[in-house]
């Protein structure tokens, strides 16, 4: 396996490089540069051109490209993630503060997106044909169709219609107030979750029904086990590989995927501050983020793979 | 003792300029609409009124106590997080409707006068116009950086130079300043080189901060990190993407003031998260919401204050451009546009039909402005006629076909894109629309790269002035090229007497529509929705007005 691992770990420098020359390429061709952007005041203020050379020339985004390109990779490779453009701080600090947040509202999700998923797979599964097994089938097309900036607007303001109670708005990190922080995050999460869970649901009830037919399953029957047994020893763990296969891809979508549900929850993570470095031009900061989302991608893919390794037997790493 | 509007005895007593400007300055009296011709003889905090009621009374709260020193205010502004703590460089309103708690200007706008129509010295003790080109301000012998160092004319000095320098709205705030000059250790001394009647105004907008020079001198970015003001909250945290804080300043110059024991500023860019927010009571406030958002929220335990953003929507064509460059055109697409329709249609009536001025207290009234070319939808039909033999006239007897530049992504920007469309084509006019991404627009707008242009902006004061941005002559959009609107646009600098100044404005406006370098469309309002708890707050015209906060208290 460590071989294997080795070379997943190499494979990962081109991968990340080629998504460092797409990145830092892309945010380039949008229109606007973050020195126009800073100096019109939201667009509103006349634009002095003087001023703007001036100021691009003070954050050497003047310099031949190719130059910015390899003197920002030279210092990534150094984990120096530079300055942000906007607001003058190191972007590490940036990230520093976001992306804990966002990982425990990935996490925070995944946990729900694989209790309840796999609960309403399997209970799917096994009470096929019925009424339950429509309703969850339901509720898994819902999770897949809704866009998650209205299931998120959606449940914040029937959270205020029905209990006059929302999250609160001011973020409190889990080591100042674990209470807090959890109640913050807590609806975020099922918001953030409840797409993933349909995926994962659907997946688990599809897996269950076919293992269920498995020759093994039938074995065990005919030796007189329980259905109870037959599920939890035979079935379930046959269906973890696939599953956590899929919560590994679902884990990636999360984070890379919750910028929407951060703005609408006041929830200040690294979502929130991506979308505010594109609409501000910051350049050093969106490259930084994307490459940090790149990576963590890269590291949660291989991840998954020694883990369904290590659970199926059948798996081998070349 | 709060200062009071300009004495109407006053004004209706023609003794002279000098003379009137001394009685002024000795009355102690302040201003009418954008006349600026007053002196503060105190700096005390107003009286505190104990209410809350809404700029155009869509709200009150019960206005029953007195002031209490204690209590956090949480606000959550609709504007966005400053990119960083400079309050002294920055231009936008993000930086000033959130930093100016921690800072003082040499004036402000009186905060219990809802209008901007009155001001009191902040950290000038008293001023005084001593001649058309002369102002004069006595600094508070007391007030202290929040590192304990004096605030000093030398800060004052510094400030204004810098500002006098920049461009943008500061630099413009202290256009035709020839110099500023400290005679003693308390006078600070502003000469101009052509009389300034609007100079007060300007420099009382909550963006004049002084700052505080032995800091900048040292490094011209040391308040980007760094809050070092003399205002009412000295400042007590910045977690980025999540709040900025301050607490009461206790050696505040100003006797009894703040109330607040802190501030808390949350940054929440969701608009349902903010409302819902103040339903739950996790703030007691959130400013700049449109009518139905703060209907939405007002019950018993929470009012809306409204009051004109000063933010306006024009359409206009590049007055150096062909077909535009001819007035007969520009007059035409002027006559086209219904204004009544376009502030139904776009802002559900939420603000009132205008004139390219802003001056409430000088220039015409929505009413009055009914009874010029264009305005009256009553009489569309003649105007779209008019329109249409004034374009024949100037060669395009079958209209002719343009490209309207706007911004994408903002809604009403792309509404009045697409009521521009419709209306021009009643005349003949086959406009598309060029949608661009907002740092885009303010590029092809600096470089005067449009044939028609929509653009929404804001008056940085009530006052003729705060629109010169768009069509003075030196203007990004819109310049106008006539000598006659430059001399009156000099008249009603130049005046300080109200009656005159009131006339001089209204020919302005007169002359202004009638040269139509844009038809302004409409001028808008914003609402602020505040829990009844909160007291001694008054919303106030403008984006740029009181910022202090230092007279609000929490009851209960």
């Amino acid at each position: 396996m460590w071989p294997y691992i080795t070379r997943r770990l190499i494979a990962f420098v081109p991968t990340l490089v080629l998504t460092s020359l797409l990145v830092f390429t892309l945010i380039r061709v949008v229109p606007g540069d973050v020195a126009e952007a800073r100096l019109s005041g939201g667009g509103e203020l006349p634009v002095d051109p003087g001023e703007v050379a001036r100021l691009r020339s003070e954050l050497g985004l003047d310099r031949p490209v190719y130059n910015q390109y390899l003197d920002w990779l030279r210092d990534l490779a150094q984990l120096d993630f530079g300055t942000s453009l906007w607001t003058g701080r190191p972007v590490a600090e940036h990230l520093q503060q976001w992306f804990p947040v966002t990982l425990e509202l990935a996490v925070f999700a995944l946990i729900i997106a694989a209790i309840g998923g796999i609960g309403l797979g399997v209970l799917s599964g096994i009470t096929r044909g019925s009424v339950v097994d429509y309703l969850a089938r339901f509720v898994s097309v819902i999770g897949v169709a809704a866009p998650t900036f209205w299931v998120g607007t959606l449940v914040l303001l029937a959270l205020l219609r029905l209990t006059d109670w929302a999250p609160p708005v001011r973020y409190t990190g889990p080591r100042q107030d674990l209470v807090t922080n959890l109640t913050i995050m807590f609806w975020p999460a099922v918001v953030s979750g409840f797409a993933s869970m349909a995926y994962v649901s659907r997946l688990s009830r599809s897996a269950f029904l076919e293992l269920s037919r498995q020759d093994f399953s039938r074995t065990a029957r005919a030796k007189g086990a329980s259905e109870r047994i037959v599920n939890l020893r035979h079935i379930l763990p046959n269906m973890l590989p696939a599953v956590i296969t899929m919560l590994g891809v679902e884990f990636a979508h999360l984070i890379t995927g919750v910028a929407i549900v951060e703005i609408i929850f006041s929830v200040p993570g690294l979502g929130r501050g991506l979308l505010r470095g594109i609409a501000n031009r910051d350049y050093v900061l969106v490259q930084s983020i994307i490459m940090l989302i790149a990576f963590m991608v890269l590291v949660i893919n291989l991840m998954v793979d020694v883990v369904a390794a290590r659970l199926d037997p059948r798996v081998r790493l070349s | 003792m709060s200062n009071g509007r300009f004495p109407s005895r006053l004004l209706k007593t023609s003794t002279g300029r000098r003379r009137l400007l001394r009685r002024a300055a000795v009355g102690g009296g302040g201003l009418a609409g954008a006349f600026l011709l007053a002196c503060s003889s105190s700096n005390e905090e107003s009286s505190p009124s104990g209410d809350a009621a809404g700029s155009t009374g869509t709200g009150t709260a019960p206005a029953t106590t007195q002031p209490k020193h204690e209590g956090t205010l949480v606000v959550a502004h609709s504007t966005e997080e400053p990119p960083n703590l400079d309050a002294i460089e920055g231009t936008s309103t993000t930086f000033h409707n959130i930093l100016g708690i921690f800072y003082n200007g040499l004036l402000r706008y009186d905060p219990s006068v809802p209008d901007a129509s009155a001001i009191q010295g902040d950290l000038a003790q008293s001023f005084e116009v001593i001649s058309p080109t002369e102002f004069k301000f006595t600094l508070h012998d007391n007030a202290s950086w929040h590192d304990d160092r004096p605030v000093t004319t030398e800060d004052v000095l510094f400030t204004l130079e810098m500002y006098k320098k920049s461009s943008g709205h500061k630099g413009e705030a202290l256009a035709g300043v020839d110099a500023i000059t400290a005679p003693d250790a308390r006078t600070v001394m502003i000469t101009t080189t052509r009389p300034r009647a609007s100079l007060l105004t300007w420099l009382s907008i909550n963006s004049m901060n002084i700052a505080p020079s032995h800091l900048l001198k040292e490094n011209a970015k040391a308040l980007e990190k760094r809050v070092m003001g003399s205002g009412p909250f000295k400042f007590e945290s910045y977690e980025p993407g999540i709040a900025i804080s301050g607490t009461r300043n206790p050696q505040y110059f100003k006797k009894d003031v703040p109330y607040l024991d802190g501030i808390e500023y949350l940054f929440i860019p969701d608009e349902n998260a903010r409302l819902g927010a103040l339903r739950t009571g996790q703030i007691q406030m959130t400013t700049r919401l449109k009518l139905a958002q703060a209907k939405s929220v007002e019950s018993k335990d929470i009012v809306v204050q409204s009051a004109a953003a000063m933010s306006n929507g024009v359409i206009g064509g590049h007055v150096d451009k062909p077909p535009f460059v001819d007035p007969r055109v520009r007059q035409a697409i002027s006559l086209a546009v219904d204004r009544q329709a376009a502030l139904k249609a776009i802002i559900d009536n939420d603000g009132t039909v205008g004139s390219p001025i802003f001056a409430p207290k000088l220039a015409r009234s929505p009413e009055e402005l009914l009874t010029l070319p264009g305005y009256d939808p009553a009489k569309k039909a003649e105007d779209i006629t008019r329109a249409k033999q004034l374009l024949a006239a100037a060669g395009h007897p079958n209209g002719f076909e343009t490209e309207i530049t706007s911004r994408s992504g903002h809604p009403q920007y792309e509404a009045i894109s697409v009521f521009a469309v419709d209306q021009l084509r009643q005349i003949g006019i086959t406009a598309r629309i060029k949608a661009v991404e907002n740092a885009v627009l303010s590029r092809l707008r600096s470089a005067g790269d449009f044939d028609m242009l929509v653009a929404a902006g804001t008056s940085y004061v009530a006052d003729p002035s705060g629109t010169t941005n768009y069509w003075g002559p030196e203007a990004r959009d819109f310049p106008v090229r006539d000598a006659n609107i430059a001399r009156l646009l000099e008249q009603v600098e130049a005046e300080f007497d109200i009656a005159k100044r009131t006339q001089f404005v209204r020919d302005l406006e007169l002359a202004l529509i009638e040269w139509a370098p844009y038809v302004q469309t409409f001028w808008t309002n914003e609402h602020d929705a505040l829990a009844t708890k909160v007291k001694g707050y008054t919303k106030m015209i403008g984006l740029f007005g009181n910022a202090r906060h230092e007279g609000i208290w929490l009851d209960g």
